[in-house]
């Protein structure tokens, strides 16, 4: 065995001297030559002249603002986004068939194949649990939950059959926000600012604003850049105490003295620039500018004070706290201070009755009550302004509730509650190009499918895009060698609610 | 043994390019060496050969044709040239053989070429099909050699649309769009034609497409509703899709007896139904003519003074410039805009230091569309110079001192669309008589929500954010 094996390793070992590196590299020459050619040709003779890298004016300000390629409908967005998914049946799809379901075991028919977070075994159908009206000259339906929202309903269009294929609230809002449920693409917003850059230097243009008491269950990728230069990331203000973090000087350092800092270390950012050409040198220039000019701008439109009393009022806001009424005035604010994109995340919307706060009948009603004014206000306000015309407003969850009643693995909730249900929601679009007083989708007699209309997440996308005057399949990111879009392969424009 | 002769007439294809190239050299052997006597016997060969292997030619096509279902009609003058084309080469061996010379030998040689290049582009056409070469073409070639569909989809202006012929600029060019490149004279799947009104009529082979006043029944509607996944469902799917829009001006024209003589006003249909036929107006509310770019050195050169200048669209020569970072704007740095005057649509001056004298300024910019006066001091006691802007639609006076006094100056304003007021002083809108007509020009709204019982209702509990 031993000589087999010294014979062996001989052979190897003379194989191994025909097999250097040496060799390798001699052998491969062509090889090696071939490949590099390729990467070469490929990027000499490859469709990139196609893609279009949006050009911004100023080549060392991402943010500077660029034209889209069509004529906008709006020029900036207001996204309202209720996390936990509101319950579409006790707002705004009204479903007379369910009440007579009411506590009635949920048939057979509803529940093959179907996969819910919650609800295991057979549940109970839960009727709506309000009353509903026709109201306005449109005459859409509306729950008592919210009153004031009367006064609005011939201002929105509701999409009453939005379907998303996620059920668990994480990867659904990252769906809902980057066009995909898997993380790692960037936000509508930083599409968006990526695209039009922003109206003002003195201010980010893309800014989140939260309330609920906590952020959006997917954390902060629903308002991350992606892939996209991290210039475009949502800039997340609190409304409470300061509004940006560690954004004030310390003490003893003047404003003078600031700016040469900044200066200085950009001067020196711009050489690292000119040297590697790293969009992320960009970022750090243009993060350091705009802090030292946030000094001083966003005190100022984050303070909701110096507003007159009957806006407080019809805002219905509470000073010195966070809440979402104080949020709804500030996207007024900011809007009409050129900020392109502003998120507003009201978090405790998810209703599964299992306590107080969650239940239908209890802590529904108090977030109703909290969300009511302010986003009526919001609508009214902005138009009173004339900022209406040039703003989109979107309110939606990242799904919505079953019409059954939800029953924690198998036992009944202490107070009603519904379960998560992607296939079927409602969601409202509001302002500049959109068809007031529009309804369109339609639910099934228990608002569990929808049977006509039904619009994607990725339609959603599209018509915001369509909006801002682009062509969501146009409009694309290279990355990883391959164009990438917000809305993917998918998307189609919503023309039933457009004007 | 029959499958013998099958197989050899599948060879036709293959022999037939032997007498080609056979006759091409022969040819221009011919032509190249007429003066040498010592070619003769060569070129001889050639045409002999070239005469054997025609006649093999023949016999193959024959059988081809004998035993593949070919109809007589479609291979007739192919079959009919195949065999002149073999005659000539007998003639032309014979010819220089020196027995056959009542022909002259430059007819022969003209014959030949002819006969040989009808011949074969007649088999090009039975095996690759008649559109083989014009369908590269582009469409106005095409129409040249009488392909008979216009994909150019018909324009309807929105002055006189209500008279214009419903069958012949709606409902034909939709089907010329969506439909015609399959079914025509030319290619007619299932034996349909839909690019003249007695063919549509007609159906296809299996039978009418239309059922007068019955769309529901009509195929070609039914097909054309049925979910795009369904095998039936027409366009295929692959096909660029009509809208909805389109599909239901289909349906109305079947329901109205299929007339080919209705005006669009008498079928009273309403204009958004037909938003796709009417040119799309891409600058929307701001003007619709053609200007030249301003000059985009001048354009950096404001931006770094700190005007904010941006294309209402990509491409577009029109302007929007706002003052929204120049917050040291006052009315004499107005002038820095006049050499890009004509290209100004949209101009924000909120938030600037400007006065009651920058209407005289801004009476330059003659294709001013949208004008924002917000948070300024002016009061319009000078506004009534813009009159002359035709183009001025949009005016925001928001949170400014402007006099209510001075409203009544924009109701002579040829163009507006949208006055927003909002909370400027001397405010007494219930002592407004503006006139019925201007009422939803002018967005002088206060709007209140008020107290209700709702509001107050405290609940026992907390909820996420209390």
């Amino acid at each position: 065995m031993d000589k087999i094996k010294k014979l062996l390793n001989e052979k190897n070992s003379i194989n191994a001297k025909f097999n250097s590196r040496r060799h390798f590299l001699k052998d491969c020459t062509l090889g090696l030559g071939g490949i590099a050619l390729g990467s070469i040709l490929s990027s000499c003779f490859s469709n990139n002249k196609k893609i279009k890298i949006i050009k911004s004016h100023n080549p060392l300000n991402p943010l500077s603002p660029s034209p889209p390629p069509f004529l906008p409908k709006v020029k900036s967005v207001i996204y309202l986004h209720m996390v936990g998914a509101p319950s579409q049946l006790e707002l705004f799809d009204f479903k007379p068939e369910l009440i007579k379901l009411n506590n009635k075991p949920c048939p057979e028919s509803l529940l093959n194949g179907k996969k819910f977070a919650f609800i295991r075994g057979v549940p109970k159908m839960l009727g709506p649990q309000t009353k509903f009206n026709k109201y306005g000259e449109s005459g859409n339906w509306l729950s008592d939950n919210l009153p004031h929202f009367r006064k609005i309903i011939d201002e929105v269009a509701f999409l009453k059959a939005v379907h998303t294929d996620q059920f668990n609230h994480g990867p659904a809002q990252t769906f809902m926000f980057t066009g995909s449920a898997r993380m790692g693409r960037p936000s509508l917003g930083s599409w968006v600012t990526y695209g039009l850059g922003s109206e003002n230097a003195n201010l980010p243009g893309f800014v989140v604003l939260t309330s609920g008491g906590a952020s959006p269950d997917a954390g902060k990728s629903v308002w991350g850049n992606g892939f996209l230069p991290s210039v475009y990331q949502g800039v997340h203000c609190r409304s409470k105490g300061d509004p940006v973090l560690f954004l004030s000087d310390p003490k003893g350092v003047n404003r003078n003295l600031k700016k040469k800092i900044v200066e200085s270390i950009n001067n020196i950012n711009i050489k690292e620039h000119q040297k590697f050409n790293d969009p992320e040198v960009l970022t750090r220039i243009n993060q350091y500018e705009m802090a030292f000019k946030m000094q001083v701008s966003v005190p100022d439109v984050m303070n909701i004070d110096n507003e007159p009393e009957y806006i407080k009022e019809m805002y219905g806001i509470n000073p010195g706290k966070e809440s979402f009424a104080n949020n709804c005035l500030l996207a007024r604010k900011m809007v009409e201070k050129g900020v392109r994109f502003v998120q507003l995340y009201d978090y405790g919307w998810d209703s599964h009755g299992d306590n107080e706060a969650t239940g239908l009948t209890e802590g529904f009603l108090r977030k109703c009550q909290m969300m009511d004014r302010p986003v009526s206000a919001l609508i009214l306000d902005l138009k009173q302004r004339g900022l209406l015309d040039d703003t989109l407003v979107v309110w939606g969850g990242e799904f919505g509730r079953t019409p059954m009643q939800e029953n924690r693995i198998g036992v009944g909730n202490l107070f009603l509650g519904r379960d998560h249900q992607g296939d079927a929601f409602t969601m409202w679009m509001a302002g500049g190009g959109i068809k007031k007083g529009a309804v369109h989708g339609e639910t099934d007699e228990l608002g569990y499918m929808g049977v006509n209309g039904r619009v994607s997440v990725h339609d959603i996308h599209a018509t915001i895009l369509h909006l801002l005057g682009f062509d969501h399949e146009k409009f694309t990111y290279q990355f990883q060698g391959r164009p990438f879009r917000l809305t993917d392969v998918e998307g189609r424009i919503i023309n039933e609610i457009l004007s | 043994m029959d499958f013998i002769l099958d197989l050899i007439g599948r060879f036709h294809p293959l022999i037939v390019h032997l007498p080609i190239g056979f006759i091409v050299i022969g040819l221009m052997s011919d032509l190249f060496f007429r003066k040498k006597k010592e070619y003769i016997p060569v070129i001889k060969f050639i045409f002999l050969w070239a005469f054997i292997s025609s006649i093999f030619s023949i016999v193959t096509g024959y059988l081809q044709y004998d035993r593949e279902g070919y109809t007589w009609e479609s291979i007739e003058w192919h079959l009919i040239m195949g065999v002149l084309t073999s005659i000539f080469c007998l003639l032309f061996f014979l010819h220089l053989d020196n027995k056959f010379k009542k022909i002259p030998k430059n007819f022969l040689f003209t014959f030949l070429a002819l006969s040989l290049i009808i011949t074969g582009h007649l088999g090009g056409n039975i095996t690759h099909g008649k559109d083989h070469l014009i369908e590269p073409l582009p469409p106005n070639f095409k129409s040249f050699f009488g392909e008979e569909y216009n994909l150019k989809k018909i324009k309807l202006s929105t002055d006189n649309y209500k008279d214009e012929n419903f069958y012949n600029k709606v409902v034909q060019p939709i089907l010329n769009q969506r439909c015609v490149s399959c079914h025509n004279n030319k290619k007619s799947n299932g034996g349909l034609k839909l690019n003249n009104y007695n063919s549509i009529i007609k159906g296809g082979k299996n039978g009418p497409i239309i059922i007068i006043n019955n769309s529901i029944e009509s195929k070609i509607y039914k097909r054309m509703i049925l979910p795009l996944e369904d095998e039936y469902h027409m366009p295929p799917k692959s096909r660029t899709q009509p809208t909805k829009e389109e599909i239901n001006l289909i349906k109305i024209w079947i329901d109205n007896s299929v007339s080919r003589n209705y005006t669009i006003g008498q079928l009273q249909i309403k204009k958004e139904q037909l938003k796709s036929f009417f040119s799309k107006k891409l600058n929307g509310i701001f003007p619709d003519i053609k200007i030249s770019q301003a000059n985009s050195i001048e354009l950096s050169r404001l931006r770094e003074k700190g005007f904010q200048i941006t294309e209402i669209f990509q491409s577009s020569p029109f302007l929007r410039v706002s003052c929204i970072n120049f917050d040291d704007f006052r009315d004499y740095k107005i002038s820095e805009l006049l050499k890009i005057q004509n290209n100004i649509v949209e101009l924000d001056l909120s938030g600037t230091k400007i006065s009651d004298n920058i209407f005289e300024q801004i009476l330059k910019f003659k294709n001013l569309t949208v004008l924002k006066l917000n948070e300024t001091l002016i009061t319009g006691n000078n506004i009534e110079v813009l009159s002359n802007l035709s183009n001025l639609k949009k005016i925001d006076i928001n949170n400014s001192k402007f006099n209510m006094k001075n409203l009544k100056k924009l109701y002579n304003f040829p163009g507006l669309i949208k006055v927003n007021i909002y909370n400027s002083e001397n405010l007494a809108y219930e002592n407004l008589n503006i006139p019925l007509d201007l009422k939803n020009v002018f967005n002088l709204k206060d709007f209140k929500l008020d107290k209700i019982k709702s509001d107050s209702i405290v609940y026992p509990f907390k909820v996420y954010g209390e």
